[in-house]
């Protein structure tokens, strides 16, 4: 993919619940590959390619990024604000964030003896350079949402961006489309409003009723100084998901994304995240159950403004996404 | 629709023994002549089949209340609490089980504390319901474990618009919903009386599978904070000022369309309105949105201040235009600008 | 039917929440004593069916236990854990455990010795991070046998007797109350049934109820009773949270359908089976919470067997105690038949 459509997936706005302009940017761009393209009630982006088999594959990643919602403007233009996901406070104050209508802010803290450190979300606040509420509401409205602005950082073989989760996937999803050649029915699905509990995933499977999910997220790593024991590092290729917070993954389900990527030559890992769940979990959950499992690029720093992932490892996660999509057997648990 | 606010704050009906609350309104129901079904879990479904967008409308039965755990050899009731911070239910006049046995929630007098518990609080387990049993087998005789234990706080109007009664959360929004099943809309109507909505909106996660709705509307007792040391911008919302729209909540972030179309509905209709200023807590609208193939839901709230406790406050304006704000929605069809 | 032979078999079979299928193969095993109509669903609930025709009563127990799953291999070949669900690091220290890698290899849990822990250090807990299972193999060996997502469990050891019917091992919670299932289905198979009866053994309890979700969808009972273990006294527990050892627990709630409780009650007391309230305000930590808000509402109950030291290698039940809990759900099923909408009804 070249890097600035990279760059547009990587930095549209699309906050949870406000994900109308990245859907429409990535409609776009998968239009042309699909059979069907549609978004449905709570907005996820579904591009379907048919096949013949009869069976029908699920891939999923969220286009949903974490962000600020406005709570309160005070009579002095200040805008009080909330997480969005899981925002940390203390990671949030310094960084600059941006509105869908382009203003932008600063965001800072309540002064308090302790530093920053201790901050929570209701000391935050966020100036836009209005002088008054007044002047403020010109600009912004309780309920609207901000991001952090975008930066896109190649850092050799390294990228940097605060969006990786989940736009990385995205991006792979795209490849995936344009390059994928399946006997199944392949659902690409952009999910909603992942990062306020897979709420888009659960929807979309439900209405889908696939015979095999497979979710694409962005994990932690275990590479950087002071790290909790993780068996993930940057450039050792793309995970095979074993478990997280939301799922286990079935070892069928495991063995089939394996095989896949040992006869294709893929490197991979093995990934037990600890904390965090991801759309695995909301697929598995539909009906009366599906198999699902996920293929993971690892990244640093989630959830904070300078995510960075390997672009390695998201070339062999495309490759093994397709690796899959192209065998004829699909796991049974 | 007071006069029903009255009768309906004044029902015992603690999450999972909703039984009266329904009794009443299934008795208001037959006077409307309206059919309704009661499900497995208790949830109480009005169909007014209709052409068009399958819209559920809906608010929750149930209070926050405790239930009794066991009795202790001396006849103390001890209990178990959802939803309730121990802090407001010292000193409280309850009724007990469905013979409504009469009981207090005492704590140690003053007059017998050091300077340590004075400054603590007290936790659920520490406190126990009283119904002047002399034992264990004496209390047995009028209760039992799995009983409800119930406030008994009397409806009253204070002043001009503001009233005060228990369980305001979500009576208001049985009365609302009672009154907007007067009207006829252009869709397929669905109103649910949910159940157990404390205890994790549980009632709403099944009546939608039989609503199975495309939009719902959750009318609902919200925070209102604005007290004299709350910042302003905690105060979620202020009685008075209207009934709440909500863009955020701890199981919802409401669709652009919808929050705006809820907007677009008050102005259009003159009424007045206010935003929900928070972005936790939870409604039945946090399990329909993600139930079956999803659904866009509206929020609209009344804030009551000192919700969760004994003796809550509503305004009867913010009521009163919650109603027409619900009402407007549906009539001007706004559910089919939503999706 | 030999129910301690059963709970060897069961509990000696590695089931970890999520990797349920050799649990499910012995289950399957013990099933077709009592009929041929046996499958596995999509998630690897279990189900065997019995009866003809009346309502669907659905009976589930689950079949995963608590247990640990590899996540690390340390350079040395030492092996990092993580509890799948609800293993207390605190009882790892000094246990015996096996690694389910390309065959089962015994290890144990170990942690800093007590000689260089400086003094303080026993009163701190011990955290995942600060354990290590060691199989005494070269890391070459342990790299050629062991990847990261294999389970460990503690050692696949059989149950052992001790005094007045009560016996010790892994894994009761709840492969007991699966025991329970096979001696109602030994109960029933003389009787004639007004209903159909689906006993499931449930997967992944332990980590949020996915196969009660799937089950319930996939069964669509017209109502259900889950079994499922709760506390028995010990030393420190307070009076409303435990049961009595020799009693059946049958709980009261809002998770639970009164009437259902009601069919439970009257079938412990024609039978004279010493039974006892227990009282969950809300969620019941069990499938019954997963299973009731299904497809439009599923009237629940629950039945409980006690049990001591939850979720450690060597749980304490009694078998008279199992019996009756099998006894009881047999009566309910022997109780249902044409009359079980009215049965249902709520009288408000």
């Amino acid at each position: 993919m070249d890097t600035k459509t990279l760059e547009t997936i990587l930095t549209t706005y699309g906050p949870t619940g406000h994900e109308d302009r990245i859907s429409s940017v990535l409609r776009d761009l998968v239009a042309p590959y699909a059979d069907e393209v549609y978004n449905d009630k709570l907005g996820n982006l579904i591009a379907l390619k048919r096949g013949v088999s009869g069976k029908k594959i699920m891939l999923s990643a969220h286009m949903d990024q974490i962000g600020l919602v406005v709570v309160a403007i005070d009579e002095k233009g200040f805008l009080r604000v909330a997480n969005v996901g899981g925002v940390n406070a203390p990671l949030s104050a310094g960084h600059q964030v941006v509105f869908e209508n382009g203003t932008r802010g600063a965001v800072y803290f309540e002064r308090n003896e302790k530093g920053v450190g201790e901050v929570k979300m209701n000391n935050l606040f966020v100036d836009i350079g209005a002088e008054s509420r007044e002047e403020a509401e010109k600009l912004v409205n309780v309920g609207d949402m901000c991001v952090f602005a975008g930066r896109f950082a190649l850092m050799g073989n390294r990228l940097s961006c605060s969006t990786l989760d989940d736009r990385i996937c995205c991006a792979a999803l795209v490849e995936a489309i344009q390059k994928a050649r399946s006997e199944h029915d392949v659902y690409y699905v952009f999910t909603v409003q992942e990062e306020v509990g897979l709420r888009g995933a659960g929807t979309a499977a439900y209405a889908i009723e696939p015979d095999l999910g497979i979710s694409l997220d962005v994990t932690g790593t275990g590479d950087v100084p002071e790290a909790l024991p993780m068996a993930v590092e940057l450039g050792k290729g793309p995970t095979v998901k074993v478990m997280d917070s939301s799922v286990i993954v079935p070892p069928a389900v495991r063995r089939f994304m394996e095989n896949a990527a040992a006869e294709a030559g893929i490197p991979f890992q093995r990934e037990v995240l600890r904390g965090g769940g991801t759309d695995t979990g909301a697929v598995q959950r539909t009906r009366g159950g599906v198999p699902a499992g996920c293929i993971s690029i690892g990244t640093r720093y989630i959830h904070s403004p300078v995510e960075t992932c390997d672009m390695r490892d998201y070339e062999n996660a495309v490759k093994l996404l397709c690796a899959c999509l192209e065998r004829k057997e699909l796991p049974i648990a | 629709m007071l006069g029903r606010l009255e009768q309906l704050t004044n029902i015992y009906g603690v999450s999972g023994d909703e039984g009266r609350v329904r009794k009443y309104l299934k008795g208001a129901l037959d006077d409307m002549g309206l059919a309704h079904k009661t499900d497995a879990m208790g949830n109480l479904i009005v169909h007014k089949a209709g052409k068009g967008r399958r819209v559920m409308v809906c608010a929750h039965m149930d209070e926050v209340g405790m239930i009794v755990r066991g009795v202790l050899e001396n006849g103390l009731l001890a209990y178990e609490a959802a939803g309730l911070d121990p802090r407001v239910v010292i000193s409280k006049r309850v009724a007990v089980g469905r013979d409504d046995v009469p009981g207090v929630i005492g704590a140690k007098a003053i007059h017998l504390q050091n300077r340590e518990e004075f400054k603590r609080a007290l936790a659920h387990d520490e406190l126990y319901v009283d119904i002047g049993a002399k034992d264990r087998a004496d209390a047995l005789k009028y209760v039992k474990p799995g009983d409800r234990i119930c406030f008994t706080t009397k409806f009253e109007r204070l002043g001009e618009d503001i009233v005060k009664a228990k369980a305001l959360d979500d009576r208001v929004g049985c009365a609302i919903l009672l009154e907007l099943l007067k009207n006829d809309y252009e869709c397929d109507l669905w109103a649910v009386f949910t159940v157990q909505e404390e205890l994790g909106l549980r009632g709403a996660k099944a009546a939608v599978w039989t609503a199975a709705p495309d939009v719902a509307l959750v009318l609902e007792g919200t925070t209102a904070n604005d007290m004299p040391k709350a910042k302003e911008h905690e105060y979620v919302t202020r009685m008075g000022h209207g009934p709440a729209v909500t863009f955020m909540d701890g199981g919802t972030v409401a669709r652009p369309r919808m929050f705006k179309a809820l907007q677009q509905t008050a102005k259009e209709a003159g009424i007045p309105y206010q935003f929900r200023q928070g972005s936790r807590g939870g409604t039945d609208g946090g399990a329909i949105n993600k139930a079956l193939d999803g659904c866009v839901v509206g929020g609209i709230s009344v804030g009551c201040r000192y919700i969760h406790s004994p003796a809550s406050l509503a305004s009867v304006s913010d009521i009163q235009n919650a109603y027409l704000l619900a009402h407007a929605f549906l009539q001007t069809k706004k559910f089919d600008e939503v999706l | 039917m030999d129910v301690f032979e059963a709970l060897s078999a069961m509990t000696t079979a590695p089931g970890v929440t999520g990797n349920e299928a050799r649990v499910s193969e012995v289950v399957r095993g013990y099933f077709r004593a009592y009929t041929d109509d046996i499958s596995v669903d999509a998630v690897g609930n279990t189900y065997a069916r019995i009866g003809e025709t009346g309502p669907t009563l659905l009976v589930m127990a689950h079949m995963d236990e608590v247990g640990m799953m590899v996540t690390c291999i340390e350079d040395n070949g030492m092996l990092r854990v993580r509890s799948v669900a609800g293993v207390d690091p605190r009882v790892l220290p000094g246990s015996e455990v096996t690694v389910h890698g390309k065959r089962e290899i015994r290890a144990v849990i170990g942690a800093k010795p007590p000689h260089l822990q400086d003094s303080g250090d026993e009163k701190k807990a011990y955290t995942a991070d600060d354990l290590v299972c060691d199989t005494g193999l070269s890391a070459d060996e342990v790299n050629a046998l062991v990847g990261v997502g294999d389970n460990v469990t503690f050692r696949l050891e059989p149950p052992m007797k001790l005094k007045n019917s009560i016996v010790a091992g892994k894994t009761f919670d709840d492969r007991a109350c699966v025991a329970v299932m096979l001696e109602a289905m030994d109960i029933l198979k003389s009787r004639r049934l007004n209903c159909r009866v689906v006993f499931c053994g449930s997967v992944q309890e332990e980590s949020g109820g996915l196969g009660a979700s799937a089950g319930g969808y996939n069964v669509k009972p017209d109502l259900a009773v889950a079994i499922d273990v709760c506390h028995a006294p010990t030393p420190g527990t307070k009076p409303f949270d435990t049961v009595e050892m020799d009693r059946v627990s049958v709980t009261t709630g809002a998770n639970i359908h009164p009437k259902v409780f009601d069919m439970i009650k009257a079938s412990a007391e024609e039978q004279n089976i010493p039974w006892e309230t227990d009282v969950a305000i809300g969620a019941t930590g069990t499938d019954a919470w997963s299973l009731q808000p299904l497809l439009g509402g599923i009237p629940c109950g629950l039945i409980s067997l006690p049990l001591r030291y939850m979720h450690t290698s060597v749980e304490v039940i009694s078998l008279d105690t199992l019996r009756n809990c099998a006894k009881v759900i047999a009566g309910v099923a022997a109780n249902l038949g044409a009359d079980w909408e009215e049965k249902l009804c709520l009288d408000d």
